[in-house]
Parts: C-alpha cells; sequence; structure tokens
C-alpha cells in the first residue's frame, strides 16, 4: 500500500464531511445576506489577523527553537537533558484554558512576573503561542543536528571556524532541509489556536478564522458557512505551506554518512548554559504554577474519584489507537515519499508530505459535525462516537507522525536502498532488520507525541455528548463548568503527569536505550 | 502490550454494559454537560425520576444549550431525543422555529418566577440573572449601575464573555441593549477601555477573575452561593445595578417527533414538582423556577434580588442578534 | 622532521570500557608520503585523529622541527586532513570550498586568491570552480579536498583513506601528482592506506600499525616482503 490510499481515505474525511455540512442548509452561502458575510470588513480583518499573529507567532517561535536546539546540541550531555526533552514535549499536550491559567499565574496581575494588562493582547497571544510551540520546534530539530557529518565537525575544527563560521557552514545548510516543514506545522497550530487567542487576545480585535467557523457552526448555525470558511483556511494554509516550500532550496546531496553527535563546544559553554536555562525556565514556570496550585487543592479527593481513573483509561485507549493509526498512515505516505526523494523527485516528496499534514487545520468541530450529519440518519451515533473521536485524534496527530519520522526515513532510504536491494531485503524483513532498528527512536517520539496529545485534546466528544465516555480532559471542563476551579487544576496536573508518564514509558519502550 | 489490550477490552465492556438492561422504556433527555457531570443535577435527577417511573433516564449531556439546538436541527426529525432540556430564553424562538417541539400542555400554576410564563412550548425549570461579581475585600465600593460601570472614570476593569461563543456574553450583550438602546454602540466603546479580556466561555473569565485578573467578572447573582454553601468564603458577591439585571430562564420541551410523549410529559410534571426543583439551587447553582422563596437554601435568599428584570422578547432576540453583534464587534474593535 | 614520542590514548566504547589502550613512537621525513598500514580496527585513524588534534593523547608528544603542538588546538596546528569522504560542503561551489581553507570568513588577499587559481590549476580543476560538490565525480571531490590542503600551506598533510572510493587508474594518477606535491612543497605527509599496492606507489617508507602501536618503520618493500613478522605476514595474506 503507498500513499495514495492514505490521501484518498484523509482526502475523504475532510471533504466527505465539508459537503454534508454544505448539504445541510442548501447554497445559503450564495444568498445575498450571507454574500455580503464574505464581501464585509470583519471577514477581511478576521483573515489578516488570523495570518498575521500566526506569521510572527511561527517567526518568534522557531526561531528562538533553533537557538535552543543549537545549546542543546552544542552543550554535550548534562544531568536532566531527557527529563528536560521529555518535559519539553508537554506544553502542547496541556489544555488550552489550563495553559491560558498557567500562563496568567505567571504573567498576571498577581503574577511571579506581572506584566498587567500588557499581557492581554499581541503580547499574550505570542507568550502562549511561544510556550506552546517552542519546546515542540526545538524537539523535532535537535536530530538534525545528529545527521551533519562527523568530518564537518573536524573540519570545521581544523579550519578554525568560529561557532557563527560553523553555524554558517555545517549547521544551517542541514537544518533549513527541515525547517520548512516544522514552520509550517507550527504555523497550523498557531492559526487554529482559538481559546488562547480568544482569552489573551484581550478583545474581538484578536479574532481568528478559527472563532469565525466556531460562530457559525454554533450560534448562527450556518453548516453551509463554516464549511466554506474552514475549506478557506485550508486553501490558504495550503498556500503558505507551498511558499515556504518554494523558498526554500531543497537539499543538493544527500547525507549517506555515518554520524556523531556535534562536540561539545567548550567556548561558549556559558552561554548555551544561560540559554538552555532560560528556555528550561520559560517552558516550565506556567507548568510550576499549575503544580502550585494543585497541591493547595483537594488533591486525595479528586485522586480518589473513580470517575477520574475510568477518563483516565478511555483517554489513554483513545489516545493509543489514535496514535497508531497515525503512525501507520505517516509510514505509508513517507515510505512513498522518501520513494520520491530517492529517485530525486524532492518537490513532489515534500508536497505528499505536505498533503498529508495540511488537513489538520480543517477544525475537528468541522469534520465531526459533518461526519454526524453523514452517520447520523443511518446508524446509532452514540456506537459511532468512539471510533470518531479516535479517527479524528489519528487525523490531528498525522502532522507530528509526520514531522518525527519523516528526516529519519528519509536518511534510511538514501542510506540503505541499495545495500538492501542488493540484499534482497524487503518487507518484513527489511522492516525487522533494518528499518525498526534505526527508526524506532523516532517512532517513540512519534508515538508518545501523538498518544499524549490526543489524551489532552478535548475533540469532538462534547459534540456526540455519549453517555459515559467523559475523557480526561472534558472531566476537567466539566470541573471548570461547576466551579470547581481547585479541583480542576489538581485534575489538570494529573492529566500532565499522567501524559509525562505515558511519554516515558512509549519512548523508552519503543524508542529504546539512548545509543541503539 | 497484552496490558494495553486489557485496558481496551475493559473499556468496551463497560461502553456495552450501557446497553444492558433492556425490557424498560428509555426516555432520552439531551441537555448540557454541566448538567450531567458529577456535580450537575442530573445524577440525582436521574435517581429520583426513575424511583417513581420504572423507566431509564438517558441524559445525552452536549456543550451547552447552543450545541443542543444545533443538534437538534442536524438531527430534525431523526432525533432520539424525547426532550430537550437546556437551552435558554435566548433561544427559545429559533427552537421554536424549527417546528420540532410541541406543546407542553401541563399547568404552569407551580411556576414562582417573577412575572408569569407563558410559553406554551417549553416549561422553564430554573433561572437566574447575569451580574458582575467582585470580591469584597478588592473591591469594598463596587458600581451600584450600569451605569456608573460605564460611564464613571473610576469603575474597576471587568472579565466579560464573548457573544459569538458563550451564553453569559450574549446576555450581557442583550443587558447592555436593553439599558442603552440605540446609544449601545456608544457605551461599548466607553466600556471596551475597561474590559481586560472577552473570553471564549464563562469558565476561562471566572478563573482568571478567581486568579485576580480583573477586579469583576460577567456572572451570576447566584455565583456568590457557589462560594458560601461550598467552600463556605463569603468574601464574594455580586453587584446590584439600579436599572436591573438581565434574566435568563432556562426550559425543557417535548420533541414533537418523541414515541414516548406521555412518559415526556409525566418528566415534564416531575420536573415542576419540589424533588426536581429542590435539587437544582446546589447543584446548578441557579434560581428554581417553581420553588418556593422559603424552600430555597439559607445562602440563596440574602443574594442580590434585582429591583428590575431585564428580558428581550425571544423573537425579536432572534431577529436582531446578528446585527447586535456586528454592532458589539465594531465598537469594541475600535 | 616530524616525529611522536610515547603518544598515548585510551579508545573506549560508550559506556567508558577501555577496549584498546594506545601508544604510539613514530618518525617521518620532509618530502616523502610515509604510509600507514595494518589490520582494521588497529588505530591507524586514531593515530592520525591525534595528531590533528580530534581528540586529546593522555601523554606524549608531537615534535613538528623541535616544536610540541601537541597542546595547541586543532586550528592552531599545522595539520590539513583529507578523508575519505564528506571533505566538502554540498551547497558551496569548489572555490568556495577552498578558499574556507585559507580562511573561514571568506575575506581573501589578491595573493590568496591568486593561490586558489594555481591549485585549481595544480590539481587539474580549471574550468571547474564555480561547480558544487554535486556535480563532480569522486575523484574530481577528492582534488579539490587536496587542494584546499595545499593552499592552507600547513607542514603536515594526513590523508585518512583519501582514495580508497576510486578505481586504480585514477588512484594511481592521484598519488602520483601527490607524491610530486608533498616533494615539491617538503610537506610531512602521513597516509592512511589498505592498498599494499598504493603503499607501494606513494611511499618510500611505510609504517606497520597493529594493536595501537607502530610495530615496524620499514622500506616499503621490505615491509610488504618481511615474512619474519607474524602480524605483517597476516595482515597481507588476509588482505
Amino acid at each position: 500500500m503507498s500513499a495514495y490510499p492514505v490521501l484518498a481515505i484523509l482526502a475523504f474525511m475532510v471533504l466527505g464531511p465539508m459537503m454534508a455540512l454544505l448539504t445541510v442548509t442548501g447554497v445559503s452561502v450564495i444568498e445575498s445576506e450571507s454574500l455580503s458575510f464574505w464581501k464585509s470588513a470583519y471577514l477581511r480583518r478576521v483573515l489578516i489577523f488570523s495570518f498575521w499573529q500566526a506569521f510572527l507567532s511561527t517567526a518568534l517561535s522557531v526561531s528562538l527553537a533553533i537557538i535552543v536546539a543549537r545549546a542543546f546540541a552544542r552543550y554535550g550531555c548534562f544531568p536532566f537533558r531527557n527529563l528536560i526533552l521529555k518535559l519539553f514535549g508537554l506544553p502542547l499536550v496541556i489544555p488550552a484554558v489550563v495553559a491560558v491559567f498557567g500562563l496568567v499565574s505567571v504573567f498576571g496581575t498577581g503574577g511571579w512576573i506581572p506584566l498587567g494588562r500588557d499581557l492581554y493582547g499581541l503580547n499574550g497571544i505570542l507568550l502562549a503561542h511561544i510556550f506552546f510551540n517552542l519546546p515542540l520546534a526545538v524537539r523535532l530539530l535537535l536530530p538534525a543536528w545528529k545527521s551533519i557529518p562527523e568530518q564537518h565537525w573536524k573540519l570545521g575544527q581544523q579550519l578554525g571556524m568560529n561557532s557563527w563560521q560553523q553555524w554558517k557552514y555545517l549547521e544551517w545548510p542541514t537544518l533549513r532541509e527541515n525547517l520548512p516543514g516544522v514552520g509550517v506545522l507550527v504555523f497550523m497550530l498557531c492559526l487554529t489556536s482559538f481559546a488562547v487567542v480568544l482569552t489573551l487576545g484581550g478583545g474581538p480585535k484578536s479574532t481568528t478564522l478559527e472563532v469565525a467557523i466556531y460562530q457559525s457552526l454554533r450560534f448562527d448555525f450556518e453548516p453551509a458557512q463554516a464549511a466554506v470558511l474552514a475549506a478557506l483556511q485550508l486553501s490558504l494554509c495550503a498556500t503558505v505551506a507551498l511558499i515556504s516550500f518554494r523558498l526554500q532550496k531543497l537539499p543538493e546531496v544527500e547525507i549517506t554518512s555515518t554520524a556523531l553527535q556535534c562536540p561539545v563546544d567548550t567556548n561558549t559553554l556559558k552561554l548555551n548554559a544561560v540559554i538552555l536555562l532560560a528556555a528550561v525556565v520559560y517552558v516550565a514556570m506556567p507548568m510550576i504554577a499549575m503544580l502550585f496550585e494543585a497541591f493547595t487543592g483537594p488533591v486525595r479527593q479528586v485522586l480518589s474519584n473513580p470517575a477520574l481513573w475510568r477518563s483516565a483509561a478511555l483517554s489513554l485507549s483513545i489516545g493509543m489507537i489514535a496514535a497508531t493509526l497515525s503512525i501507520l498512515a505517516a509510514w505509508l505516505i513517507l515510505r512513498s515519499a522518501s520513494d520520491l526523494y530517492y529517485i530525486k523527485r524532492k518537490h513532489k516528496a515534500a508536497y505528499l508530505e505536505m498533503a498529508g499534514s495540511i488537513v489538520y487545520v480543517v477544525p475537528p468541530l468541522v469534520i465531526g459535525t459533518g461526519l454526524f450529519v453523514l452517520i447520523a440518519p443511518r446508524f446509532n451515533v452514540f456506537d459511532w462516537a468512539i471510533p470518531i473521536v479516535i479517527l479524528i485524534n489519528a487525523m490531528t496527530g498525522l502532522p507530528f507522525a509526520i514531522r518525527a519520522l519523516g528526516p529519519a526515513m528519509r536518511q534510511n532510504k538514501m542510506r540503505y536502498q541499495r545495500l538492501c536491494e542488493s540484499l534482497n531485503l524487503d518487507g518484513w524483513n527489511r522492516f525487522k532488520t533494518v528499518d525498526w532498528p534505526l527508526l524506532r527512536k523516532p517512532l517513540g517520539l512519534a508515538m508518545a507525541l501523538v498518544t499524549a496529545l490526543a489524551m489532552g485534546d478535548l475533540g469532538v466528544i462534547a459534540l456526540f455528548g455519549t453517555p459515559e465516555t467523559t475523557t480526561l480532559p472534558l472531566l476537567l471542563y466539566q470541573q471548570l463548568g461547576a466551579y470547581l476551579m481547585s479541583e480542576a487544576a489538581v485534575t489538570a496536573v494529573f492529566l500532565l503527569g499522567f501524559c509525562l508518564l505515558v511519554f516515558w514509558l512509549l519512548e523508552g519502550i519503543i524508542g529504546g536505550r539512548e545509543n541503539v | 502490550m497484552s496490558r494495553i489490550t486489557q485496558v481496551l477490552i475493559t473499556v468496551f465492556c463497560l461502553l456495552q454494559l450501557t446497553n444492558a438492561s433492556a425490557g424498560k422504556q428509555t426516555l432520552t433527555i439531551y441537555t448540557y454537560d454541566s448538567f450531567t457531570s458529577d456535580w450537575g443535577p442530573g445524577p440525582q435527577v436521574k435517581k429520583a425520576f426513575e424511583e417513581q417511573c420504572d423507566c431509564i433516564l438517558e441524559f445525552v449531556g452536549l456543550e451547552d444549550g447552543v450545541a443542543l439546538l444545533s443538534r437538534l436541527k442536524l438531527e430534525a426529525t431523526n432525533t432520539k431525543a424525547d426532550l430537550i432540556l437546556g437551552i435558554d430564553t435566548n433561544l427559545t424562538a429559533e427552537a421554536r422555529a424549527t417546528g420540532l417541539i410541541e406543546p407542553h400542555q401541563i399547568s404552569t400554576g407551580p411556576t414562582t418566577l417573577p412575572t408569569d410564563w407563558k410559553d406554551t412550548y417549553f416549561l422553564p425549570y430554573d433561572y437566574g440573572y447575569f451580574a458582575f461579581v467582585y470580591n469584597k475585600e478588592i473591591l469594598p465600593n463596587p458600581p451600584t449601575s450600569l451605569k456608573e460601570l460605564v460611564e464613571s472614570t473610576d469603575a474597576p476593569e471587568i472579565l466579560i464573555q464573548d457573544p459569538r461563543t458563550s451564553t453569559p456574553g450574549l446576555g450581557f450583550l442583550l443587558w447592555m441593549k436593553k439599558v442603552y438602546g440605540d446609544e449601545a454602540h456608544k457605551a461599548w466603546v466607553k466600556l471596551s477601555k475597561r474590559v481586560v479580556t472577552v473570553s471564549k466561555g464563562w469558565s476561562e473569565a471566572y478563573g482568571l477573575f478567581l486568579k485576580g485578573e480583573a477586579p469583576m467578572v460577567l456572572s451570576y447573582t447566584t455565583s456568590p452561593a457557589y462560594h458560601i454553601i461550598a467552600e463556605e468564603d463569603k468574601r464574594f458577591a455580586a453587584a446590584s445595578f439600579e436599572e436591573g439585571h438581565y434574566q435568563q430562564i432556562e426550559v425543557a420541551g417535548l420533541i414533537a417527533s418523541s414515541k414516548k410523549k406521555a412518559l415526556g410529559r409525566e418528566f415534564l410534571t416531575f420536573m415542576m414538582s419540589e424533588k426536581f426543583q429542590s435539587i437544582i439551587p446546589t447543584t446548578n447553582w441557579m434560581y428554581p423556577a417553581a420553588l418556593e422563596q422559603d424552600q430555597l437554601p439559607a445562602a440563596f435568599k440574602d443574594l442580590v434580588k434585582p429591583g428590575h428584570t431585564l428580558l428581550f422578547k425571544d423573537t425579536d432576540i432572534a431577529k436582531n442578534r446578528k446585527q447586535w453583534i456586528s454592532e458589539w464587534l465594531e465598537a469594541m474593535a475600535e | 622532521m616530524f616525529s611522536i614520542r610515547q603518544l598515548c590514548f585510551t579508545y573506549t566504547d560508550t559506556e567508558n570500557n577501555t577496549v584498546m589502550p594506545m601508544s604510539f613512537e613514530l618518525q617521518a621525513e620532509r618530502g616523502e608520503i610515509l604510509s600507514l598500514i595494518g589490520p582494521s580496527g588497529s588505530g591507524k585513524t586514531s593515530l592520525l585523529n591525534l595528531i590533528a588534534g580530534f581528540i586529546q593523547a593522555s601523554a606524549g608528544q608531537i615534535f613538528v622541527d623541535g616544536e610540541d603542538i601537541q597542546q595547541l588546538p586543532p586550528a592552531q596546528r599545522p595539520v590539513s586532513m583529507v578523508f575519505q569522504s564528506h571533505n566538502l560542503f554540498p551547497h558551496l561551489d569548489v572555490f568556495t570550498n577552498i578558499a574556507l581553507g585559507i580562511n573561514p570568513s571568506l575575506k581573501l588577499s589578491v595573493d590568496e586568491h591568486q593561490s586558489i587559481e594555481d591549485a585549481l590549476v595544480t590539481l587539474g580543476l580549471e574550468g571547474f570552480k564555480k561547480r558544487k560538490p554535486g556535480q563532480l565525480s569522486g575523484g574530481q571531490q577528492q582534488r579539490v579536498a587536496i587542494a584546499r590542503a595545499l593552499v592552507r600551506e600547513h607542514d603536515i598533510l594526513l590523508l585518512d583513506e583519501p582514495f580508497a572510493a576510486l578505481g586504480p587508474a585514477m588512484r594511481a594518477e592521484l598519488i602520483m601528482a601527490l607524491k610530486e606535491l608533498v616533494s615539491r612543497r617538503k610537506m610531512i605527509a602521513l597516509m592512511v592506506s589498505h592498498q599494499p599496492a598504493d603503499a607501494l606507489l606513494a611511499s618510500k617508507h611505510t609504517a606497520f600499525i597493529d594493536n595501537g602501536q607502530v610495530i615496524s618503520i620499514q622500506k616499503t618493500s621490505e615491509l610488504l616482503n618481511d615474512r619474519k613478522r607474524q602480524e605483517i605476514m597476516s595482515y597481507l595474506g588476509s588482505e
């Protein structure tokens, strides 16, 4: 099976629901009253703001991530390095509203670094998006340093390159291969960010397209308008992705060497330590604030509630099945992409990867509602709630799986394709002896990332309202809605701890030990 | 991996259990999520009603009243719901217009609402008033009128919700419209300088308020009752405004296509009974719609009582909502 | 005159277990290429890395004309190294790749500019200076690497199996060119090789390395026919 059936399924999963929504209320989109909406200054403002904030957030998150990842790569080993990298997988998992509370504990009026009213507006949005995306980008960019050939580091040393020159000749050329992919992923995350933008944005000036879609599906009940807005978001994001791939020259020569970790850079040790410390403090502060709040809350009461553990089990199952599906789909797409890469159709390969990722920007609410429209007349929706939640989570996780696995799979192909062909190594045997040992590390990261992500996602479960199926984030929102703010704080930290544990186990079990 | 399989099997078994115990009639009620949560009225209501009806009561907890109405529109006559419970008077006109709701035919005699209930399609089960909640220690002299909040130069900063995404947010929009009428736009422009932020939903704004991000938050007159009863914390109060407070009435209605209308009406009658009504105050933190004042918990008696009740006709809201929201957007973006 | 005294290094695995202790003793003359041969894992490449300063010796000295360079950082050692592969940066053209050898900031004087042009001519790379490494053959890529070593004008040239990936004719051609250059510039050159034929062609003298030690330095032809030493016999027999 190649990428194309997978992409066809994805297209069906996205376009099917959107078509379904178009038919619910007929063609109201082109009626005169709606037409004025499409021409309105409101929509224009929303569009401009969505892209502007996403662009700024991405630029800041990714450039800071490069600095931090570089410090990580050049500092060598230090205690807690792995723990910190695992912590860096967490911010993305935190439900938006909890993250907002965490950030407000740090930067709010009564916080450790009070920004006062300045927090609300673009500042707040950027602070939050850096908190979410910088750690993710660091984790996704870090492997690039490992793919720099050992000889190049030696040459750099011998030719007396300073830190800037090493960056220019060794690191940047390798890094920029991965940059468009990581950049587009972060861009998509910022573009579709919703509760954070609305709450920290300070008012309706900070309205993103996602808010408009939500609004038209709910209060206004114009599913067709929502579908068209989603299509607009999809096509605009695709354009951004295409441009970023076009602007970026793809690498001239494939990496086909063995590589060692970059040597410890003794000249800038102190500077790197400061950078690392700053990044860790920034990412950890909101989480520590959450921790403080949880410890003063009714810990025992929350933990002794069997509903919490039921929700945790449900969330974990959903997460792991979704992650498995996601990785399977990513694997098939990437296999075709690296085949294309191998025969030097690099742009086509990049588009294939992008096609798999881009569906992320169609809001789950749109897909969920559309699927609901498709399913409800024929089947019992309650039986379908969990499978649909799993499917949607698998789709949401796909760009992360593709990012985590892509570079490694491509490299494997370039290095070992000929060898495998000559040894007639194929199929399961090839997977067992070549792919699995070499790819288990990125596989572990992908599995952990997507599972944790699905576990922290409120998703569309609330759309179905299925009795007896409360996921952890839903439980958290129920507590918040019932004035139980301190219980919610405990649940939030439980969710985080649980995700960290799952991250640890999955990365450990699948990824194997270091240096394998 | 075997442990994971075990967990999965357990989860799916749990799911299957819910389909068991057939034989009895099942009454399906679509409501909002916080009604059915462990802390909401749902579990107690289910227990009490099942004791008297020899049936199974199944709540489907959707995100909120708006999601509930959307769901109804999407499913139309195919809906599995026999009843809907949890939309408010801002949405009743739209809900009625779907033609999916049947007149309730139940006496509204027991209702204790401040005004007589005349809707023949929907029955009220609880109500409340929007209000700004504050911490008495931080804000000893809160504004005493909406005008003061909007116009006074030293009025406190506030946290509100977005009318495009939240019910209280829409409630406040209507409140402003009721008080200011055609001047609402100007009033919003003035007020906007004092708005710290406009959150997606009630939880975000209330959470930020408890964290001290602003001295006042848009919530309900009944919110302090939660802190008094559940936390024994008497610092919080709702500011009483001279112009009166905008009212929110939550209602239930019978689905026209339901095959269990008799059972449905039995539930609606139960809903107006003391048993159901006395569950409401300390689980939904609202005033019950059919319970005498003296049966309310003590903390409720000390709450702010609005001098005037403000409420738009539901058909007016349905007609003007979009336009009022764009007016609000313009004012706030200035 | 180049000599190495008691240069010690302990090769460890990833868990810090000692795998092999090494101790080198070696002398080389200017103007000729000293070949280093020996079994895989005997320490040939480690020796080059020690001289270049990529790894740090625990004891011993490296003398170049009587001066110990052992404490200098890699960039300050008078050393240029050519690897078997990955000598060039794939995104830079031939000229820039060579120019990096003179000054990584690429600020070149007129003379330095000229010296690069000269090196291109010397190695038969005229007309290739705007090409990217991906557009060159394996032999041409190694010529560029040697050109870079030349423009650096450092005394010591270290070659780590530089021609292993090339065909016999190309190899012979490059060795002859290299030999001529080393002799003309009076350089000190050490070349790790796995081909006795290469050693025979390139070097008057060859060192045999085994188990982290220089077992013997002899005339190349003698060493290759040395029947008395078991290690050399088994190495050559197994090749």
